[in-house]
């Protein structure tokens, strides 16, 4: 009778031969999550690079526990806005928490989205994004956000953003109709801006990558 | 029932084109509201047209039951845990410039306007049936008193998701009208308006096979696949194949007169062919589309299929530019479209029925719809046929009512259509609106002989639409 690591071993023995062609050969690319398939990329797209309207977010290269967070908040109603009540509250309530943690891994392991060209308001946006308004009570987005915009903790990742969608949630945030645990520190920051100082910092947001 | 020439006149004459609308079941199994998909029903946004593509299947909310099996490799069951079920109602009253003569629909004889409680009521099942399976379904009843099948779709979809990022869409279906399971509002069935008097001139402009089917009003079943490709950035460009084969089927084909009942046209030989190819790019708030659609139908002049036949093949061209500002919540969307068909009168001409050996019509149409809020709109759209005169299609010798006979034997007929949309909730609107003929059958003055004027059609109506 043979013992059972010695029937093994030609097995073994392929498996170790065998690593290097495996490792040398294409990866094949991994597939998204069946809720993203089934639901995120109607909106988001696929890779959450490119949503299909200015207003919905970005979600490639997000961060994944910002993300999870977001949408347990969609599910249990604390994150409420308009939009995110019309079409993330339906979506969220289909979510387990293993949904939410493939969604979120799925995005936030896509690359970042590609940046916006700049336009005639990206400098000024750069101004306020590095150096707040101080004459306003404006602090610096940096601060939070990060120099790079890429995100921090509770505070998401905004480089490569839909302007439309920045635009929009500033305005939710200085009309006070965005809901959310953090939404009280963007409120007390958004009510110091005017509509044009934020497609300011917006047009500055989307060019970085 | 056997139609007699005259009768097929009239059916080529007529076209019976039936509204049908967005449906609350879809936003129960969606969660999502109306809006989502639609700016004002039917027209579809492109997540409405993803979901279409998807086959109706995408749900959100928790109402599939999972019926666990107990037997390994037996099939999956899941049930929806309430039935897509939605009823839709239409009333609608009329006043025709004409007055009664002028009131097609209802022969004419009611001398106080044409009222309709109901115009229309539809009763739906439509929704996710599996995982992949999903229908569009319903029936109609209508101002003749019975129910019939409306349009309809049950279809087939799944997707795939390319290295590039790239998304294909693939599905099969069966349907009992042509462009039904089409997704854009420029094709006969579903463009504008999306609603009209059962009495409306509108309904009796002379119109190709491909528009006379709408609302499944002709008495063919189609089996076809369809395929979509959606790739670029933000899978922001879309093409879309879709092929049918449609025969005559029993159970359909009388649209809204009757449910198993008579046909306007006879039944196909063997099957009529349809191809569809349509090209969409999404820009932000834009999004825009051209298509073109053929169908090549030959089909028995009476409901016996006996003998030779004629044969109707149309081509159409069409596009949609489409705008939606979600956050400032207004849209706008255009439609342009225009078919060409060629009438190919190879039957055996039956007794008094002698039309040219070949003729031709062509229809076409532009319109436009603006929305604000979700709840007031505005829409004007002009419209026009024009053909080979043909005084056995459009003079007396069919027989038709006098407000409906061509002097000079010629199909041409144009004029706009007006209309306010007042939606008091996304799923009760209620539609002021006005059409205007500047030419009816060939003349704009006398144009059946008798001193009818194409302005005698110009028809006002107060539509009222309901969906639960």
């Amino acid at each position: 009778m043979q013992r059972p690591l010695l029937q093994l071993a030609p097995l073994l023995l392929l498996l170790f031969t065998a690593a290097p062609i495996t490792s040398a050969a294409p990866r094949t690319p991994p597939k998204p999550p069946a809720r993203v398939m089934t639901s995120c990329y109607m909106c988001h797209s696929t890779h959450g690079d490119d949503p299909r309207f200015g207003y919905i977010p970005r979600l490639a290269h997000q961060s994944e526990s910002y993300i999870v967070e977001q949408l347990k908040a969609f599910r249990d109603g604390s994150r409420s806005d308009p939009p995110g009540e019309m079409y993330m509250w339906p979506v969220s309530q289909a979510l387990s928490n293993r949904d939410i943690d493939l969604v979120a891994d799925w995005y936030a392991s896509q690359p970042p989205p590609p940046p916006q060209p700049a336009g005639p308001l990206t400098q000024a946006g750069s101004r306020i994004f590095h150096d707040g308004i101080l004459k306003q009570d404006v602090p610096a987005c940096m601060s939070c956000h990060g120099p790079e915009a890429a995100g921090n903790g509770i505070f998401p990742r905004l480089a490569g953003q839909n302007v439309e969608y920045l635009i929009e949630q500033l305005r939710f945030f200085k009309s006070g109709v965005r809901h959310d645990k953090n939404a009280d520190i963007m409120h007390s920051i958004a009510i110091h801006l005017t509509d044009h100082e934020m497609r300011e910092v917006a047009e500055y947001l989307t060019t970085l990558h | 029932m056997i139609l007699t020439a005259p009768a097929l006149a009239l059916a080529t004459l007529f076209a019976f084109v039936t509204p049908a609308h967005a449906i609350p079941s879809f936003a129960r199994q969606t969660g999502w509201s109306c809006s989502v998909c639609h700016t004002i029903y039917p027209q579809l946004t492109p997540i409405g047209r993803l979901f279409k593509l998807e086959g109706y299947t995408t749900a959100n909310l928790a109402g599939m039951q999972e019926l666990k099996q107990k037997i390994r490799r037996m099939a999956p069951l899941e049930l929806n845990r309430v039935p897509p079920l939605s009823v839709m109602i239409q009333a609608s009253a009329a006043w025709i410039q004409g007055g009664d003569a002028n009131q097609f629909g209802s022969g004419g004889t009611t001398g106080q306007g044409a009222v309709e409680f109901p115009e229309q009521v539809s009763f739906f099942y439509a929704g996710r049936v599996t995982r992949n399976i999903g229908t569009f379904f319903h029936v109609t009843y209508t101002h003749t008193g019975a129910f019939g099948m409306d349009d309809s779709d049950i279809r087939w979809a799944e997707h795939q998701t390319e290295p590039d990022g790239s998304t294909l869409i693939y599905g099969a279906e069966i349907n009992n009208t042509p462009t039904e399971p089409d997704l854009w509002n420029s094709v006969p069935d579903w463009n504008w308006p999306f609603a009209t008097s059962n009495y409306s001139p509108l309904r009796d402009i002379p119109a190709t096979y491909i528009q006379q089917a709408a609302g499944a009003s002709e008495p063919i079943a189609g089996l076809g696949g369809y395929l979509a490709y959606l790739f670029g950035p933000g899978e922001s460009h879309w093409l879309y194949l879709e092929a049918d084969v449609y025969r005559s089927a029993v159970g359909i084909g009388s649209g809204t007169d009757q449910f198993f009942g008579a046909a306007t046209l006879g039944p196909t030989r063997n099957v009529a062919p349809y191809l569809r190819v349509a090209y969409e790019q999404n820009d932000e708030e834009w999004n825009w589309e051209v298509g073109a659609l053929g169908m090549d139908a030959t089909i028995y002049p009476t409901t016996a299929a006996i003998g030779s036949t004629d044969r109707f093949l149309d081509f159409g061209l069409d596009g949609q530019v489409q705008y939606l500002d979600l956050t400032g919540n207004q849209s706008f969307t255009a439609h342009v479209s225009w078919i060409h068909e060629t009438e190919d009168w190879q039957a055996d001409p039956a007794v008094g029925f002698k039309p040219n050996p070949v003729d031709t019509l062509d229809t076409a149409s532009i319109n436009g719809q603006y929305l604000v809020n979700r709840r007031y709109g505005a829409g004007l759209g002009y419209f026009w046929a024009w053909g080979t005169p043909d005084p056995a299609l459009y003079g007396a010798a069919t027989g038709n009512p006098a407000a409906l006979v061509s002097a000079n034997g010629s199909p041409d007929t144009n004029g706009l259509t007006l209309e306010l949309n007042y939606l008091e909730a996304q799923n009760a609107e209620f539609t002021l609106q006005y059409s205007a003929f500047n030419k009816y059958l060939g003349a704009s003055s006398n144009y059946n002989g008798q001193g009818q004027s194409a302005s005698n059609n110009n028809i006002l109506t107060l539509l009222m639409w309901l969906a639960f």
